[in-house]
């Protein structure tokens, strides 16, 4: 990396604006964290957006928390990141730690045991809850590596249900459906309308499954299990497509993000590159870090690196193809910049890129062009892209067998 | 129009399949009574197996006219998974039905396992494949080269396959190192080599590691051939039959 790279946060300190943000983004979230409001009582009663938060440490004894909002506006926002997208991150995260967390611990292997839960979490409308604490919510910041961050919270002695879930009929097909496979399940919810996060949270409930095998499943484990269950099957009707005839680029510059798409004129294949430079969530160190992972046209059999943006990426580039009922070779990179240092949740990237992607796209017939376009966009060098990405080095270099149709 | 074949082993046509599986997993079998031939490209068009088996490799073999089975061979290998050995195979295929039938039986004839296929569409959009010429060619243990690909594997996705009078190499270089194989023509891996300068192409990884993983169990010597810069020629030899490969280089800079 080139050694030129001030290190902005340490010389700022908040005061000089070096990142060019206004206000400075770390005294920002201290300011919202500041504002978040305890409940003083240790009952509560209030909306679940719905919300269930899985842990996963201690697994298979696992920490099971419904949560409340205790903030202002409609309570079925706080837990549908596919409405979060117009928010400023400052919003999004003031809303998130309004969610008063009561904790439980259970074996995941007895979903039966959180039954109740079970309803709450698939319901289509918020839903009154009373929780009753053994003493009062401790403050507090939740955070995770792929769910959004979460508020105070306390151990629950008893949690009354106030009013009625509102089930969805395809919801309640899969929820009662003992013999059909969790996988079969996403899918079909899937396919009737119902949003990727609200099936993630059914999933992650243990609604899900043959009987008996249904398990509770971490929050974090479980949002990535359906983006990769759904994308998977995408794929599979995208490989059927024909192939699209010129490349087309997308950007989509958000948050101290960039994304960038490029769409190649060839059979399906992915890849998913992230640049993280310094000082940000995963980045505590002074240079920029690159990491990417692919897969080509049979897939892949092993866990990508990169994890949870992988698979939602994934999802919403099948989805895109789907659409335009065209299949192509994709390469997807994110920049992202200093400042950005708090781990927001993988939505960012799936709705980020489903945005992205109902945008006009950039169309070009030659690489070079395409390549010199990536150039102007990100903050690296192209010669960054190129030593990381699989794709690009390959487009440059394979040649391809001509064979002539009859 | 149909078509009947017996095949003494189950297991055997399986082995060719993954072969063919190594490149396509789809593929549409022209069959007459000569035999079948399959001809099959990767999506990506970077990789082409050419497969033939003639009537002769057959216990029993009928077929009136010429006829095409489309099948997706990846899901067909499914259920040739549990063969024995000492199983044999007889396929059967009516045009009316556009089923495929197999047949399974054990080697006391005690039992039978009948499946039936269902096949695809035939898209008629028939592909001849590149005509081309060779600069060198060597004759070289499978085995050996499987092996080879495992170790450049380790630390590159594309290898330098040179083939020069006195020697075959496969050569790989990485963020992390460089590996090197030499085969000398007078070792035993090498059986043969017609070369009369030294010819040198690159390759991905992924692509030639499946194809001499599957060649390699049919055929313990296959065929390499080369021309700088241009796609290489796979051959394994198998018995009443053609089975060989092309795959595209990548042009890395010598």
């Amino acid at each position: 990396m080139p050694g030129n790279l001030v290190k902005p946060c340490l010389l700022c300190r908040g005061a000089r604006g070096l990142c060019g943000e206004s206000p400075c983004p770390l005294f920002s979230v201290w300011r919202v964290v500041e504002e978040v409001r305890v409940p003083s009582s240790s009952l509560v009663e209030a909306p679940s957006p719905p919300s269930v938060f899985v842990g996963w440490s201690g697994y298979p004894k696992v920490r099971v928390a419904p949560s409340v909002s205790v903030g202002e506006g409609d309570a079925r926002v706080y837990d549908a990141p596919e409405n979060w997208l117009d928010l400023s991150l400052d919003e999004i995260l003031r809303m998130r730690l309004s969610l008063v967390r009561g904790c439980m611990t259970v074996d995941v292997r007895r979903p039966a045991l959180i039954e109740e839960l079970r309803l709450v979490a698939a319901s289509a409308k918020s839903v009154d809850m009373e929780l009753k604490f053994s003493k009062p919510p401790r403050p507090g910041v939740k955070l995770d590596l792929n769910a959004p961050p979460l508020g105070p919270a306390g151990i629950v002695e008893k949690l009354r249900i106030v009013d009625e879930p509102r089930i969805e009929k395809p919801v309640d097909r899969v929820l009662s459906d003992s013999d059909l496979k969790a996988s079969e399940a996403v899918l079909q919810l899937y396919s009737s309308g119902i949003p990727v996060s609200r099936i993630q949270r059914i999933f992650s409930v243990g609604g899900l499954g043959v009987e008996g095998l249904r398990r509770i499943v971490p929050t974090r484990w479980s949002i990535t299990a359906v983006d990769s269950i759904i994308s998977k099957s995408l794929i599979e009707d995208v490989k059927r497509l024909p192939i699209i005839d010129s490349y087309l680029f997308f950007e989509r510059r958000v948050s101290r993000n960039t994304f960038i798409a490029v769409i190649a004129p060839y059979a399906w294949s992915y890849e998913w590159i992230e640049a993280w430079f310094p000082y940000t969530t995963w980045n505590p160190g002074a240079e920029v870090e690159v990491e990417g992972d692919w897969e080509d046209y049979r897939g892949r059999t092993t866990y990508a690196s990169l994890g949870g943006c992988y698979y939602a990426a994934r999802l919403a580039t099948a989805e895109f193809m789907l659409r335009t009922r065209k299949q192509g070779m994709a390469i997807l990179i994110r920049e992202i910049y200093e400042g950005f240092f708090l781990p927001i949740g993988v939505w960012f990237v799936r709705e980020n890129l489903r945005r992205m992607f109902e945008s006009r796209p950039e169309k070009y017939d030659q690489l070079e062009d395409v390549l010199e376009r990536i150039s102007r966009s990100t903050r690296l060098p192209l010669s960054t892209w190129l030593n990381t990405s699989r794709l690009l080095r390959s487009l440059l270099r394979q040649t391809r067998l001509e064979v002539r149709s009859l | 129009m149909s078509f009947r074949m017996k095949l003494p082993s189950a297991d055997y046509f399986s082995d060719l399949l993954k072969a063919i599986n190594a490149v396509a997993d789809e593929g549409t079998f022209k069959v007459s009574a000569d035999g079948m031939r399959l001809v099959a490209m990767d999506p990506a068009h970077i990789s082409l197996v050419d497969f033939e088996l003639s009537s002769s490799a057959a216990e029993e073999y009928e077929c009136s006219g010429e006829l095409q089975i489309t099948v997706n061979i990846s899901e067909l290998l499914k259920l040739l998974k549990y063969v024995k050995s000492g199983e044999s195979l007889t396929l059967s295929y009516s045009e009316g039905e556009r089923k495929l039938d197999l047949i399974i039986i054990d080697a006391t004839g005690s039992k039978q396992r009948i499946f039936t296929f269902n096949t695809l569409e035939t898209v008629e959009a028939r592909s001849v494949t590149p005509k081309l010429t060779f600069d060198a060619k060597a004759r070289i243990s499978s085995a050996a080269v499987k092996d080879a690909i495992r170790d450049c594997k380790a630390l590159s996705d594309y290898v330098k396959i040179t083939i020069s009078p006195d020697e075959v190499i496969l050569f790989a270089k990485g963020e992390l190192g460089g590996a090197q194989i030499k085969f000398s023509r007078h070792g035993a891996a090498i059986y043969e080599i017609v070369a009369n300068k030294e010819v040198w192409a690159h390759f991905s990884i992924n692509y030639l590691e499946k194809i001499v993983k599957a060649g390699s169990a049919l055929s313990d010597e296959m065929t390499m051939e080369l021309t700088t810069n241009k796609p290489i020629k796979l051959g394994f030899p198998i018995p009443s039959g053609r089975l060989e490969y092309l795959v595209a280089p990548r042009i890395e800079g010598a």
